[in-house]
Formats: structure tokens, sequence, C-alpha cells
């Protein structure tokens, strides 16, 4: 199953976004960034699953995220829309 | 007690602020130190804050930096934007907040609108020394010793169309009078979380809008690899863990504020004030500072009278005033009333016509 990431530059703008995505009745909060994902040490992110995707892809332009991630059967790939 | 030196500090605040400060300090962890409930939590509360603090001053809630003081923000903003030798313009009111970081930076001073409770030679003022070649203006939006509301939203437009940063001391302002940082586009607004929002002592913000430079350099919580300071607001400027006891209660300030509207907090003290006047008025030999649309803040001198001894012994009375120069000695010689300043009376939202009527006896008392 497919697990997606958006990272973030500090725990604000992932609030930030968490905060934006919820007006569209998503409940997501950030939690660490996972270790593959980490480019500075520690991060945050907020996680969302395939059935919260369109939602959350429709919003990408109001977030404030640094980069998009997919996790799927053992594979992390980054994607750029 | 009678406090009336809300202009230091509100003493009466929300009964929302205690709980939740109560409730922060055995609830609450550190912010974006822990994936656990307590940092969580914390973390939520710092946000809600921020949040409502942006909708306050019309900014976004990453644009709301956290501050101990307003004079934490003012040393941030101003070490952001002077440089040695810079010319500054600021108002003949400004608080030591402003004037010693400025000294110390070795900025070049004009002082504009020294004429008390004279917005218009403010902004004339103002518009000169912009024309002359200022770089930098400061502006306080309110005298913290007269109460005099100067012309500020004239003041950011002469700004703005000329292309030079302002930084807006907005602590004697914040909870009563319109500060959007959108509207004034000032660079940065400084706000105590501890006087008109009703929040505890430790607390302030600073509203940006320009990133600014770091003044604290250390930990953010986040991309701890990276050597230097975030470029990003707010983490930028906040290094170390946040007082979220103090946020937590600065957020129940701020949302009383808001319920309240700041409009009507304003007409009430403005209210309180007029009778205050008449009360102060019947004392031989005083002088009170007066103006148009000044807000809950009065100056007074007495003939032959200390205001720092009036002061001590309205005290003893059980009257909490201030006496002296306030901390803004520019004030007071652009005003005339130094050596010894003024008896300072600062009234809030939880002031009583009751409690001045308690007042006109002990006044008459100590003069």
């Amino acid at each position: 199953m497919k697990e997606y990431y958006l990272t973030f530059r500090s725990l604000t703008a992932a609030m930030s976004a968490g905060r934006k995505l919820g007006e569209r009745g998503l409940r997501l909060r950030p939690t660490s960034t996972p270790e593959p994902l980490r480019k500075k040490g520690c991060g945050f992110c907020l996680k969302f699953t395939e059935e919260q995707r369109p939602v959350v892809f429709r919003e990408l332009s109001r977030l404030p995220y640094e980069k998009l991630y997919v996790h799927g059967g053992g594979m992390w790939k980054e994607l750029s829309l | 007690m009678i406090y009336l030196d809300s202009a230091a500090t509100t003493l009466q605040k929300p009964r929302q602020v205690a709980q939740a400060i109560a409730y922060a300090v055995n609830h609450y962890s550190s912010v974006g130190r822990g994936g656990h409930r307590a940092s969580v939590k914390a973390a939520e509360v710092v946000y809600d804050c921020r949040a409502e603090a942006g909708q306050l001053f019309d900014a976004e809630a990453e644009q709301v930096v956290f501050t101990m003081n307003a004079t934490h923000g003012l040393n941030i903003a101003i070490h952001s934007l002077c440089k040695p030798g810079m010319e500054v313009v600021i108002s003949g009111y400004e608080h030591n907040a402003v004037l010693r970081p400025l000294r110390a930076l070795g900025a070049r001073i004009t002082v504009a609108g020294r004429r008390l409770f004279s917005p218009q030679e403010a902004v004339e003022d103002f518009r000169r020394a912009l024309d002359n070649g200022a770089e930098l203006a400061v502006c306080t939006c309110c005298s913290n010793v007269f109460g005099y509301v100067l012309p500020y939203e004239e003041i950011a437009k002469l700004c703005r169309e000329r292309g030079v940063p302002l930084i807006l001391d907005g602590s004697q302002g914040a909870g009563i009078l319109p500060l959007s940082l959108k509207k004034t586009g000032a660079a940065f607004l400084a706000v105590p979380g501890h006087k008109g929002l009703y929040g505890p002592q430790g607390t302030g913000l600073l509203l940006c809008n320009v990133p600014g430079k770091p003044l604290l350099h250390g930990g953010t919580g986040s991309n701890s690899l990276e050597p230097f300071m975030p470029e990003e607001l707010p983490d930028r400027l906040e290094a170390g863990t946040h007082n979220v006891c103090g946020i937590a209660g600065l957020l129940e300030g701020i949302r009383f504020v808001r319920r309240q509207g700041t409009e009507q907090i304003l007409r009430r003290e403005q209210a309180l004030l007029s009778r205050l006047i008449p009360v102060l008025e019947q004392g031989k030999g005083c002088r009170l500072s007066v103006g148009k649309g000044q807000i809950a803040v009065l100056s007074v001198q007495v003939d032959g009278k200390d205001p720092q001894e009036l002061a001590t012994r309205l005290g003893e009375l059980g009257v909490g005033v201030r006496g002296g120069l306030h901390c803004a000695p520019l004030a007071h010689e652009s005003a005339q009333t130094l050596p010894s300043g003024t008896l300072r009376f600062s009234l809030s939202a939880f002031n009583t016509p009751k409690e001045l009527k308690t007042l006109e006896a002990l006044w008459k008392k100590v003069l």
C-alpha cells in the first residue's frame, strides 16, 4: 500500500499545511520525517494515504512543503507535480 | 489595590490566562522536540497562538515570531535593518528599547515630530527626513508616557512610497489600535504580550514582513545538520525552547481581545480616561498632558512635587502608578517634562469607575 509524505522546512510550516488540509476535511498531524527522507537531520512531514491523495494534491499549491515522496513496495521515490 | 500601571504591564488578566498557564506547565513539553503527546500538544497551542496573532495583526501565522517582550522584538528588528552610520529617522516619543539599540549600532538619528499631540507636524517632519535621505524609519504607534497616538499609518505610507523600511513599536497600541502588518507594509511590528494583549510577562510578538537577521543562534527543532539558522520564518528568529506556558497564556489574552474587539476596549478605556482627567485636574498645581484621540495613558506634573515620590506615596495608599522617565527620556525631552519626568496613570479594560471614585480622595491626600 502506498504512503505519501510531504516534507517541510519547519514544524510551523507542517502545521500550517495540516491546518489548510484540515479545512478540506483531512486530519493530518505533523510527524518526524522518516530517516531515508531526512536531508539535514531532524524534520517534520505530513503522511497521507492513497485515499487522501486527491484532496492533498488539489491543495498542493497552497501548502508550504519542501518535497513530496511516495513510499511503496519498500521503495522511496520523490514526486514532482 | 487600584492598579493604574497597565502601560507597564496589565495586572488584571482574563481568568482563562492563568488557567491556561497552569494547565500548560503540567501538560505541555517542548515544541518540535519529540513526537509524544506532550510535545504535539505544545506545538498545537503555540501554532494556535501564531494563528490568532496573525488574525489580530493581519499577518500569516508564519510571519508571527515569538519573543520575550517588545524590547526583544525591537532589537531583532533594529539589528536586522540598521547598519553603523545609517541615517535613521525616529519619532520624538521613542522608548529606550528603540534608542539604545540604535545608538549601540552607531546609527545617525534624526528625531521627527517632537511636538506633543501634533500628528500633522509629525507627518511633515517624517516626510522631510525621508526626503533628506533617511534609510530606515522607526516609529512608536503610541507614546508610553503621554498616550499620544502617532500618525503611524500615514508615516507607513510615506515609507512605502519611498521604499524605506519601517519598524513599528506597537507596545502601547496592541490590543486597542488597528495594527495591520499587511496594510502598513512595515518591515517589522513589535508588540509585547504582557500589556494590551493581557498575556503574561516573558511573552511578545514580532510580526515580520522580511526574514530579518537572527539575534540568537541555536536549536530550532528541525534541520539540525544545517550549520546556520534557517532562512525561513519563524524558525529563523526563534532559537531555543519556546516559553510554551507563556504562549498558552498569551493565546487566551489574544482571544479575549478579539472577543471584546479592539475598538470596544479602546472606547471603554477612553471613557474611563475622561472620568480620570477631572479627578486629577482638581489638585492644586496639577498639569495634565491631554490631547485628541489619546489612549488611556495620562501624564501629570504637580508643581513642587517629584513624580517618583508621588508614585511612592500613592503606592503606600494602594494605588499602583509609575513616576519618573518611564524608560523614555526622549519623550520627556520632546514634551519638555525633564528632568523629573511625570506621574503616569494608565488604564486597562479591567479598571472601573468605582476605582476612579476611590482615587479621588486618595489623590487629594497625597497632594
